[in-house]
């Protein structure tokens, strides 16, 4: 048994055009049991920028209101909201910091730069080590099928609409695969106007 | 050629049990030989240097360790046998896709086992009838072996019933074959792609003992986790739903000149994210009795001459895949 | 483990139910066991897991919150509570010797007129939910829940639900737990009934 497969659940997020994207499942599990089927794993962190976790429930806990915490002191302290890039660097300094006992958690970061509108995605290990992708990244329990089926269907400068469906797809169908993610899907597509969330009408099996 | 153990010696500090079984035994040998022989000093008990070829090379050795056995008594020396593996696995990945009238079986040509690449260019595909293609996956020497015992079964059927054997006939023979060696069995998946008696598309898909079901598609093997999903995504139409008013979702019903490219797409999705697969491709296609082939010209396919020119046709598209 | 906690959300009210066998090994040595703790007037929280950390860990929380509520005049609410009780759990299983507690929580708040119910488990995991259970009796009650609770059902038809999950358990469960003790709160507090 695994520590990073005793709760499951996956998280994906992906890059558009002028636009990303953000979806996790919403099992929560005691190893085979599902114990609980709305445990989201995204959360907001700025109106533009969004942190999913998937791992170890009670640290996926944790570690949202420990970044929570620590978004805060930031915009308190510099008076502005913290960017994309420099909050992935804030996650990866958080978990090394926990180098030799560390959270059972892998962080997925996406979110639009308020300064040139580009987006990002990035996701790190349990450690802390970063991934900038400039196409997607995934973690979890699926997170091979996730990387099969994100191979197959995402392609550059998707719209926010069809960046909706190529990340929905990808999540329904990955986790479909898996016993210990699914139970319905949750997705966050980011413009730079507006957040667009969706919870998604998937099998319940 | 030397092998230097790292500690692992205590039966205490165990941690892979084979591997440690293996640091014991070296262990045993070496303490019959150190007495003995002082070229192969031993300075420290979780540090060992120990000469596989001077022990079972040289005669004198081999002496000396039989004169050890009373040593060998003592319980922390007993000599603990050192564990065969009759398997491997040998990485690559296969999939089929049956049509209303043609299947498709294609698998990569990469051979690994660990990281290391044996070879670029193995075949995991096979024609066994004009009619009958079989992919097969897992470990390479058992996959071989099966295919040999195949083609056997199925000329022996030639010539017992002077006729092509029937795919349905194919895919229980394969059952009854891997259920046969229930508890030694062939490490092998296998997928089974063709035309049916009745001329439609069918592909079967087995485990290693033998359990089979006919299907509309399937992958198997080391990028089986990434590309099912995408094939029941493409193939099953999984997780979609039909415009207003079209009609439903038929699978197993897509023409080939939308099916070759999903083929091709998994294959470049599993390269791109699995290490075990890539270098080239290998698709067959089989066409029903009298079906068209213009839509395969483009593709640059090869026909493999059929016994019967009337019947069923084969074809083989090969492509590369990415080397890194 | 052979123990079992179930708690369900119905219209304006929640209702927790535990066994109430306190044993070793193979030796059962109470039958009237509460494992229930009333937490303030509005929230109470079954306990399970290893004998002595329940207790220690119940009383622990319990004082807390009293001395919150008598520092600030008035009670936490259930949402606050039960996230200051996961962190507790969280921290400690980080520690040298982590407790090693389940529960399963349940409240009323009065600011929302809300009935709250929190699942936690000993690895500091926790989440809101409709219905919960823990130990032995989840692999039996929880399809039973699946099946027939409803979040808007009246208090006897939600009893109902909550008989059916423990004649699920008396049934199919090899070891028998005893009776249960079940406990309710609603608008108007804490309160025991028989089953």
């Amino acid at each position: 048994m695994s520590i990073m497969e005793y709760n499951g659940g996956s998280v994906l997020a992906m890059k558009g055009k002028n636009c990303v994207a953000i979806a996790s499942d919403l099992r929560l599990g005691n190893q085979a049991m599902t114990v609980a089927t709305n445990f989201e794993k995204v959360f907001p962190v700025t109106d533009c920028l969004y942190l999913g976790l998937a791992g170890l429930a009670s640290d996926v806990i944790t570690l949202r209101e420990r970044f929570r915490f620590r978004v805060n002191m930031y915009t308190i302290k510099e008076e502005r909201q913290i960017e994309p890039a420099t909050f992935a660097q804030l996650v990866s300094s958080t978990l090394y910091e926990k180098r030799f006992g560390p959270y059972f958690v892998e962080p997925v970061i996406a979110g639009i730069s308020k300064k040139t509108g580009e987006p990002f995605i990035a996701a790190t290990d349990l450690i802390g080590c970063l991934n900038f992708a400039k196409d997607f990244v995934v973690c979890g329990t699926a997170s091979d099928k996730l990387f099969g089926v994100a191979e197959g269907l995402w392609e550059p400068d998707l719209e926010p609409e069809d960046l909706f469906e190529t990340i929905s797809q990808t999540l329904m169908n990955a986790v479909d695969r898996d016993a210990f993610s699914g139970w319905g899907a949750i997705v966050h597509v980011i413009t730079p106007e507006k957040v667009i969330t969706r919870t998604l009408k998937a099998r319940m099996d | 050629m030397r092998i230097s153990t790292i500690e692992g010696g205590h039966s205490s500090d165990r941690g892979d049990r084979s591997l440690s079984l293996c640091f014991r035994s070296t262990r045993v040998h070496l303490r019959g030989l150190h007495t003995r022989t002082p070229v192969e000093r031993c300075t420290d008990e979780h540090h060992l240097h120990f000469s596989l070829f001077s022990a079972y090379t040289q005669p004198n050795r081999c002496l000396a360790m039989a004169l050890m056995q009373p040593l060998l008594a003592d319980a922390q020396l007993r000599p603990v046998g050192h564990q065969f593996n009759p398997y491997s696995e040998n990485g690559g990945t296969i999939l089929a896709i049956a049509g209303a009238d043609f299947a498709v079986i294609a698998g990569d040509t990469r051979q690994t086992e660990g990281y290391s690449i044996q070879t670029r260019y193995a075949p995991k595909v096979f024609k066994l009838t004009d009619r009958a293609v079989l992919a097969v996956n897992g470990f390479q020497a058992d996959c071989s072996e099966f295919v040999k015992r195949v083609l056997q079964r199925i000329e022996w059927y030639r010539h017992a019933h002077s006729k092509q054997m029937p795919l349905k006939a194919i895919a229980r023979m394969i059952q009854t074959m891997l259920y046969g060696k229930r508890f030694f069995p062939y490490y092998t998946y296998n997928i089974l792609g063709g035309i049916e008696e009745d001329g439609t598309g069918a592909v079967y898909s087995f485990d290693p003992v033998g359990s089979y079901e006919r299907e509309a598609c399937r992958a198997a093997g080391a990028a089986s986790s990434l590309i099912q999903p995408f094939l029941d995504n493409q193939i099953y139409f999984k997780n979609q739903t039909p415009a207003p008013g079209a009609a439903p979702f038929v699978p197993g019903n897509l023409p080939i000149d939308v099916v070759l490219p999903i083929v091709i797409d998994s294959f470049t999705s599993a390269t791109e994210r699995h290490i075990e697969v890539g270098d080239g491709l290998e698709i067959f296609i089989v066409l029903a009795k009298g079906r068209d082939a213009s839509q395969l010209s483009s593709l640059n396919a090869t026909e493999i001459p059929a016994a019967d020119p009337t019947g069923e046709r084969v074809f083989v598209v090969r492509r590369d895949l990415k080397k890194d | 483990m052979a123990e079992c906690s179930f708690g369900l959300i119905g219209k304006g009210y929640v209702i927790l139910a535990s066994d109430t066998t306190a044993g070793r090994s193979i030796v059962k040595m109470k039958e009237d066991e509460d494992k229930i703790k009333a937490l303030g007037p509005n929230l109470i929280m079954a306990t399970g897991g290893e004998p002595g950390d329940t207790i220690q860990f119940a009383e622990y929380v319990e004082r807390n919150l009293r001395l919150y509520h008598i520092r600030h005049n008035h009670t936490l609410r259930p949402s606050s509570a039960a996230a200051w009780i996961r962190r507790t759990l969280a921290d400690s299983l980080r520690s040298r010797n982590p407790y090693s507690v389940n529960l399963i929580l349940g409240g009323y708040d009065h600011t929302t007129s809300t009935p709250n119910l929190y699942w936690i488990d000993y690895l500091g995991t926790m989440v809101d939910v409709p219905f919960a259970a823990h130990g032995y009796g989840a692999y039996f009650a929880l399809s039973t829940l699946d099946r027939y609770h409803d979040p808007e059902a009246p208090l006897e038809e939600g009893l109902e639900t909550l008989r059916k999950c423990v004649r699920e358990v008396e049934k199919r469960l090899i070891v028998s737990l005893g009776k249960f003790k079940v406990k309710i709160i609603d608008r108007n507090g804490m309160r025991e009934i028989d089953l």
